[in-house]
């Protein structure tokens, strides 16, 4: 009996890590997703000149989103910042980049919230001013 | 007699205890190897998108007109060319059903051989939802600036000793097409 348990328990355990690895990488991915959506959306924007360089801040910095796939919510949370190339914050009036931090959070119904970027480590892109 | 009855009913109680022992590991088994596929389906979808969205990057590369030639919910064709101006191209990416399974495919011209999959689908398939340039839904063709394709993979995890089950990924991307909003 104390045999069986043992491996019951065990592979139990087993079973319960590999199911949580399929949840939050499933979800992790799909925030990925919906994270290159939003930079793409900014992209596009800035490439046909449909929003200018200079909106960036105003049209984005502080603005929350949300995408909802099948069970699931993704809130994005957007933060805007003037840097250098590299990405390094900067406090330059007139910027030539501005760095652009998500982070986003999936909720599902039953209450469970998964990080996958978080305010200290967002997902982050820099924006370039492609029509000085 | 009586030990010989005791015997007996330690026997059967002793092998009911071991079956159901046995069984519960054989179901959980079960369940571990469709988790396993689980994860595995997952990383072979993100794969398989990949290549999905460089075949999505190509839309209107070097064509100034006619980039989105046929849009539907389960179709996309649409046309780029290797250089402004240069030969065009054209890409079918679809879901087709072939013995009663939907596949994702992607054929390049006019050929009759994928360039792409067949990947093999749920019966949800494929869906294509297109925008134009105000995120407003299912515009003209030429007004198209962008895609939001869902799709939802599938993979047979049968094994004659354990179980039947199919394990399911939906997953879903979006494309703006750079091109054309040059």
């Amino acid at each position: 009996m104390i045999l069986f348990s043992t491996i019951y328990l065990t592979t139990y355990n087993s079973l319960y890590d590999q199911a949580d690895m399929a949840y939050k990488g499933m979800n992790l991915l799909n925030g990925q997703k919906v994270t290159d959506k939003f930079f793409q959306k900014i992209e596009a924007d800035l490439l046909g000149q449909i929003m200018p360089f200079d909106a960036i801040q105003s049209t984005y910095n502080n603005q929350v989103d949300s995408v909802t796939i099948g069970d699931f919510t993704y809130f994005a949370d957007f933060s805007t910042t003037p840097c250098t190339m590299t990405g390094a914050d900067t406090t330059t009036a007139d910027p030539e980049f501005i760095r652009i931090d998500i982070s986003i959070w999936a909720v599902h119904p039953n209450g469970d919230t998964l990080w996958i970027g978080t305010q200290e480590h967002p997902l982050s892109k820099v924006f370039v001013d492609l029509y000085i | 007699m009586i030990h010989l009855l005791e015997a007996i009913g330690a026997t059967i109680i002793g092998g009911i205890f071991i079956l159901t022992m046995i069984t519960a590991i054989i179901n959980i088994h079960a369940i571990g190897v469709n988790t396993s596929q689980q994860i595995e389906l997952v990383e072979i979808s993100e794969d398989v998108v990949s290549v999905v969205e460089s075949y999505l990057s190509l839309v209107g590369a070097g064509v100034a007109d006619s980039a989105i030639i046929n849009t539907t919910d389960s179709s996309f064709v649409f046309s780029y060319a290797d250089s402004v101006g240069g030969i065009r191209h054209t890409i079918n990416l679809a879901a087709e059903t072939n013995n009663g399974s939907k596949e994702l495919v992607a054929y390049k011209g006019g050929s009759s051989t994928p360039s792409l999959g067949p990947f093999q689908l749920s019966d949800y398939g494929v869906e294509f939802i297109y925008y134009d340039v105000n995120e407003n839904p299912n515009p003209a063709d030429s007004l198209v600036r962008s895609v939001q394709m869902t799709m939802e993979f599938e993979y047979d995890t049968f094994r004659d000793d354990i179980d039947k089950r199919y394990i399911r990924h939906r997953i879903r991307i979006w494309k703006y097409f750079k091109n054309l909003y040059l």
